[in-house]
């Protein structure tokens, strides 16, 4: 039988936040109770706490990223072309249209990559953000979504924390990016076996 | 010849920048152009439309996420210039995403659009 894809590692995610804080916290201990001055007291309290810093602003992504080139090497080591790949913050989208596979990866779940058939993929649509009425319409979102093992999978093809007009070139480009994205999910779908 | 008339040529591509005039519009023609949403680059050169350039009858031929190019000859009636202007768009349902616009004088190119 196969597994259920998953969007969170629960593990993960408690690790990767509060790991590094737990580690920090040990030093401080570490450094009140044995070396309350000097270079040892310097090192326990400094280093734990940039590493910590370094860990949470980069380690996510760069972990994420090498988990999506394993991907891609397992995707296309098992016979598959990858016709479409989608690079998002939260996942890694990949699709061979002719033969109905899809594989993805997500960011709080990088350990496992899914291989999946393309025929298990439901509702997909595409969501333009588009919200407000009038001079006020806008969007600050687009992205393209889909049901896969029953976990809905919002895919962003454009995100910003400033809203634009609809006919924006970065909304546009966003919607286009998503249109062919539905249209290969589509294609996927029919073509799976 | 008026300041503005030499203003609104040289804003225009449509007027002739020697004669500072309004240019005929000839023919136009709607072609695909092999570059895909995220991935678009410029080309400036007119060998590139040439070799790449394909005819399309309607928009709807486009394949989604592929740009077109609105190809429009114009022709002065004064000193008989012809110029074609391309217009690169990257079409998303029914709106045009203006990318790119190119001025060229080049009859390869008016040949292409005339489609011979």
């Amino acid at each position: 039988m196969e597994e259920k894809v998953q969007k969170i590692n629960w593990l993960y995610l408690v690790g990767y936040v509060l790991g590094p804080a737990v580690i920090c916290t040990i030093c401080y201990a570490l450094s009140a109770a044995f070396f309350p001055k000097g270079n040892m007291a310097v090192i326990l309290l400094m280093v734990p706490t940039i590493l910590a810093v370094v860990w949470w602003i980069f380690a996510g992504s760069l972990i994420f990223r090498k988990k999506s080139k394993e991907l891609e090497q397992k995707f296309e080591s098992e016979g598959y072309t990858r016709n479409q790949t989608f690079y998002a913050k939260g996942q890694t989208v990949m699709l061979d249209v002719k033969k109905g596979m899809l594989g993805i990866n997500f960011f709080w779940n990088p350990f496992k990559s899914y291989i999946i058939s393309a025929k298990k993929v439901k509702d997909v649509k595409v969501d333009d953000g588009k919200h407000g009425s009038g001079f006020m319409e806008g969007s600050s979102q687009v992205s393209f979504l889909f049901t896969v093992d029953d976990v809905r999978v919002r895919v962003y093809t454009f995100r910003s924390n400033q809203r634009f007009r609809m006919d924006d070139k970065y909304i546009l480009t966003g919607i286009s990016k998503a249109d062919v994205m539905l249209k290969s999910l589509n294609e996927a779908r029919a073509n799976a076996k | 010849m008026g300041i503005f008339k030499k203003v609104r040529a040289a804003l225009r591509d449509d007027w002739c920048s020697k004669c500072c005039e309004p240019m005929d519009h000839e023919e136009k023609q709607l072609f695909f152009l092999p570059q895909r949403v995220g991935h678009y680059r410029k080309h400036e050169d007119v060998e590139y439309y040439l070799e790449n350039l394909e005819p399309v009858e309607k928009k709807a031929d486009i394949p989604t996420g592929y740009y077109a190019c609105g190809a429009y000859v114009y022709f002065c009636p004064r000193c008989a210039k012809r110029i074609v202007k391309l217009l690169i768009f990257l079409p998303v349902r029914d709106e045009e995403m203006i990318e790119d616009v190119y001025v060229f004088e080049d009859e390869r190119l008016r040949e292409l659009v005339r489609g011979k």
